[in-house]
């Protein structure tokens, strides 16, 4: 019964994302709204240029798509959404452009003045799409093999010679979003060349390192490609420099934190003090200072905050689940009872009986991870037994290599303190950075540890819960917040983020850039057309209990 | 007469001996060049010239610890030669790859004294060594873009750590010094001077030329990919232990007794020209104090601190060399002796990394082993043995 409803309430939430149908509904949100674009441009809007990672550029559910029309082949008749052209930095652009709505929304998805690298179909990467299946509601785009899928279409994103391949606009020189899905706070700065040139798993390199660098590797010309000219001194931040913005954003960081805990602490690679990342970001800020640009930063949410990490503690109710991410919720929607968290917890050092706080370093909660609750589901659905989570690939009997299932797919208790140190001690480089250079900041972290605190009395929780309320929006995992991948926001979340730096900007800059309207983003109203805008595909059905 | 002469000759074949053995050690580059090839004819010319009869007083018997009056004051006239072999043995972590006795190094010295206060040498030494810097136990490993060390190098061929593992680099290093050197004894009179009423001074104008082999580089010679700037690079293909220098070395003494004699040295130094990640190419100045005592005619303790300057291509700085060099000297028959000297030093403004690691541009680069290395600022505590012979005159029995 539960396991039927679980199918369900997805296959629904995924007809929704693919038809527009769902999910819309406008409530009054308590975040005010703005219909137009500006028309007074400010000079410094005029060449606003954005260097980040996966969340500038606009990456949702483990894909990365600009193209629009592309099909889903796990449900006929449904169509995969872009996602470029739903990113916040998108919406900053539409919002200061100075343009009325329909036109800046079309310019962002037209190939020929788009500011963005726009990835044609199927995308890059394998992005998670509704799956028209009795048994699991989600699905991967891409089937076997995903270097040779499509005649090898990620494969040629890794490589100069072929990268133009992957892109809508593979000439173009209006490209301003220079967000790379998987790059660094470092390697925003050096990073000159892939790690990689092939999508195929490096021989004679532990699995690790093979993780590390392939997703930056694997986007870093289709977004750059365009920047070649400046080798051998190619990196985002010289191409930033480049287009001489009149505007800068500046967010990065996330993968510092999300590598070392993908690793489960092994990869130690990226940024891992305060003192380094500030170094990092100061020299990416005074680089787009030196090319004539006001800057504005961003911190980091707490990324064991995200939907992406199931809390092992029992949900203490339905409610309990549209605020924070349980395992227990998507075990219920499953229909795998209790005891099997319980079993999962005990084997793997995750309970914490003495409670739990999470984002804590002192009182951190033990998690399973989206990519360990999925396989315990399809495992346990096939097989009715619990996979071994130390094996590589869970099998009857598999040789288990215990601990090496920390980070891909559980968190303990212990190191849940670690990463969400490592994640202190970078939004503590990038607040000392921004002191320091005087930049404007955005305080994103606050922003999601507001909502993730579930308290109705904090401003942003109360401004994302009254997008729809009862329905939508917070932090649990498909509670409308975040995509299906769990990490990446959804529709509605980039537009949250957006609203907030066109905050700090119109504040620290005197501009007077319109305010996103979150709710139009929800439902899919900002712009008339509906190919381009639809509603929230990552938004939870309105019959969500 | 013999006696006196032994130890004289003792005390030059130590300075001789610990010479060579300093640059193996430490690789001091031209610390080496001061102790190898400067220092001892410097020393020994301060030395024979302090045991010069003082006036008025040559028919007095000298006491029996008093040094003997020799036949020949100053520098050594004529032709001389020396030559010796020598291997040293590491310490210090450098992991099981590299410890072992190391294949010694051939020393050539010839020299021709055109009078007792000038002479003019050309000489050549080689010496290995295995630099703990680079320490063959495993090294981290960087690519570019990632701030801190990816994983790490196993240099002894096994699997510790990776990227990287099963690699075996092969990082001993020889070095080979080419030295042309004009000795000059200046004898400074004054009747301020205590005692004998003037003081020997030796000026060295120095030229050395500085190449090398390292154990992996694929035409045998010293030529790898190296990057200083870590975690960043570049990776370049540079001659890593090139280097030509000018030298002014001047030695005076502070001590003389019959069984104690004391130097001190300073060299200032330029290269010829820079290379490689040499920023600038300003006077460096080395230091060396040279102590040593002599219990026995055919015995000599020695021990030797010093300050020296090291310029190679892969330092965007000098490097500041502190060392110490503790040895013994015995000399075995009329020509030839055996040393043995402890040694261990490490600069002294080493990078923010550390210095060492392997930095890779790109992942295939660390499967094809075509990764740089950042050698910079080498640390080494080794063990020198050391086996040479050489005409009397630069030896004096």
């Amino acid at each position: 019964m539960k396991r039927s409803y679980f199918q369900t309430s997805l296959a629904v939430l995924a007809m929704a994302a693919m038809t527009a149908c769902g999910g819309g509904g406008g409530s009054a949100p308590v975040v005010p709204a703005a219909q137009g674009a500006h028309t007074e441009r400010s000079s410094i809007l005029s060449r606003i240029v954005g260097l980040g990672d996966s969340l500038t550029a606009g990456y949702q559910s483990q894909g990365f798509l600009g193209a629009t029309g592309v099909k889903n082949p796990l449900y006929p008749g449904q169509q995969v959404p872009p996602n470029q052209e739903n990113g916040w930095w998108t919406l900053l652009d539409e919002q200061a452009s100075g343009k009325p709505l329909d036109q800046a929304v079309a310019q962002e998805y037209d190939p020929s003045v788009s500011p963005l690298p726009l990835i044609k179909g199927p995308g890059l990467n394998n992005q998670i799409v509704p799956w028209n299946n009795p048994f699991f509601p989600f699905g991967l785009l891409k089937n076997g093999d995903v270097c040779t899928d499509n005649n090898g279409f990620n494969q040629d994103a890794y490589r100069f010679g072929t990268w133009p391949r992957v892109r809508m606009n593979s000439k173009s020189t209006t490209i301003r979003n220079l967000g790379i899905p998987g790059i660094t706070m470092h390697e925003a700065n050096t990073m000159t060349q892939p790690q990689t040139n092939t999508c195929k798993a490096l021989p004679g390199i532990p699995g690790l390192l093979n993780m590390v660098v392939a997703d930056e590797s694997g986007v870093y010309w289709p977004v750059l490609g365009n920047f070649a000219h400046l080798e051998p001194k190619l990196t985002m931040v010289n191409a930033a420099a480049s287009l001489h913005p009149t505007l800068a954003t500046v967010w990065l960081g996330a993968n510092d934190v999300l590598k070392y805990m993908g690793s489960g602490g092994r990869f130690h690679g990226g940024d891992n003090s305060a003192a380094q990342a500030a170094d990092d970001l100061r020299g990416t800020i005074n680089a787009m200072r030196q090319a004539g640009a006001k800057v504005v930063a961003a911190n980091l949410p707490n990324v064991l905050e995200t939907g992406y990490f199931q809390r092992v503690t029992i949900a203490p109710n339905q409610k309990a689940c549209a605020i924070r991410t349980y395992l227990s919720c998507l075990f219920s929607f499953a229909g795998l009872p209790n005891s099997v968290i319980t079993y999962i917890a005990k084997k793997y050092g995750l309970a914490t009986p003495n409670g739990c706080l999470p984002a804590s370093v002192d009182k951190p909660c033990g998690y399973v991870t989206l990519a360990g609750a999925i396989e315990i589901i399809q495992y346990f659905g096939l097989s009715g037994q619990i996979p071994d989570l130390d094996c590589a690939n869970p099998a009857p009997h598999c040789k288990a290599v215990p601990g090496s299932g920390l980070g891909g797919n559980y968190i303990t208790p212990e190191f849940a303190g670690k990463v969400q140190s490592l994640n202190d001690a970078i939004n503590q480089g990038i607040d000392d950075a921004a002191t320091q250079t005087r930049t404007p900041l955005v305080d994103v972290q606050a922003i999601f540890h507001g909502i993730a605190s579930g308290n109705p009395n904090n401003p942003y929780f109360r401004a994302a819960a009254s997008i729809n309320p009862g329905v939508c929006c917070t932090l649990g995992y498909l509670y409308g917040m975040l995509s299906f991948d769990g990490l990446h926001p959804s529709n509605t979340g980039y537009a949250l983020i957006a609203y907030d730096f066109i905050a700090t900007i119109n504040k620290a800059y005197g501009t007077h850039i319109p305010e996103v309207d979150v709710t139009a983003a929800y439902g899919g109203t900002r712009c008339s057309n509906p190919k381009y805008c639809f509603p929230d595909p990552y938004a939870p059905p309105n019959d969500i209990p | 007469m013999l006696g006196s002469l032994a130890r004289r000759s003792a005390a030059a074949a130590a300075f001789a001996i610990a010479v060579s053995s300093l640059p193996a050690l430490a690789d001091n580059g031209t610390g080496d060049v001061l102790q190898n090839q400067i220092l001892p004819g410097a020393n020994n010319a301060i030395k024979s010239a302090m045991d010069k009869p003082k006036p008025g007083k040559v028919a007095q018997a000298p006491p029996v610890s008093q040094q003997p009056v020799g036949p020949q004051i100053g520098l050594p006239t004529g032709f001389t030669y020396q030559a010796d072999l020598s291997s040293a043995y590491p310490y210090g972590n450098i992991g099981t790859y590299g410890k072992g006795w190391l294949m010694g190094g051939g020393d050539l010295s010839f020299a021709y004294g055109f009078n007792s206060t000038t002479r003019f040498v050309a000489s050549m030494y080689q010496l290995q060594h295995w630099p703990q810097g680079f320490n063959t136990g495993t090294a981290p490993v960087y690519l570019q873009g990632f701030r801190n060390p990816v994983g790490c190098a196993d240099l002894s061929g096994g699997n510790a750590c990776g990227p990287g593992a099963g690699r075996n680099i092969n990082v001993a290093t020889k070095d080979t010094f080419n030295v042309l050197m004009l000795e000059k004894l200046f004898l400074i009179k004054s009747d301020k001077i205590p005692g004998p009423g003037e003081i020997p001074i030796v000026v060295s104008p120095v030229y050395v030329a500085r190449s090398g082999l390292i154990g992996f580089a694929p035409n045998h010679n010293d030529v790898v990919p190296f990057t200083y700037d870590l975690p960043d690079g570049p990776v370049e293909n540079i001659p890593v232990r090139t280097a030509q220098y000018y030298s002014v070395a001047i030695t005076l003494p502070f001590l003389k007794t019959p069984k104690m004699f004391g130097t001190f040295t300073v060299a200032p130094q330029w290269l010829v020209h820079t290379a490689g990640a040499n920023s600038g190419n300003s006077m460096q100045v080395g230091q060396v104090l040279y102590l040593e005592y002599t219990p026995l005619k055919n015995t000599t303790l020695f021990f030797e601190p010093q300050s020296a300057r090291d310029y190679l291509p892969t330092d965007p700085y000098p490097e500041h060399l502190i060392a110490y060099f503790l040895g013994v000297s015995q000399r075995m028959t009329k020509y030839a002796f055996v040393q043995l000297v402890l040694n261990s030093g490490a600069p002294t403004n080493l990078g923010p990394d550390g210095v060492t690691g392997i930095k890779c541009l790109t992942v295939q680069q660390a499967i094809n082993n075509a990764c740089g290395l950042a050698i910079g600022g080498l640390k080494a505590t080794q063990l020198q043995l050391q086996f040479g012979i050489g005409s009397p005159s630069v030896f004096p029995l």
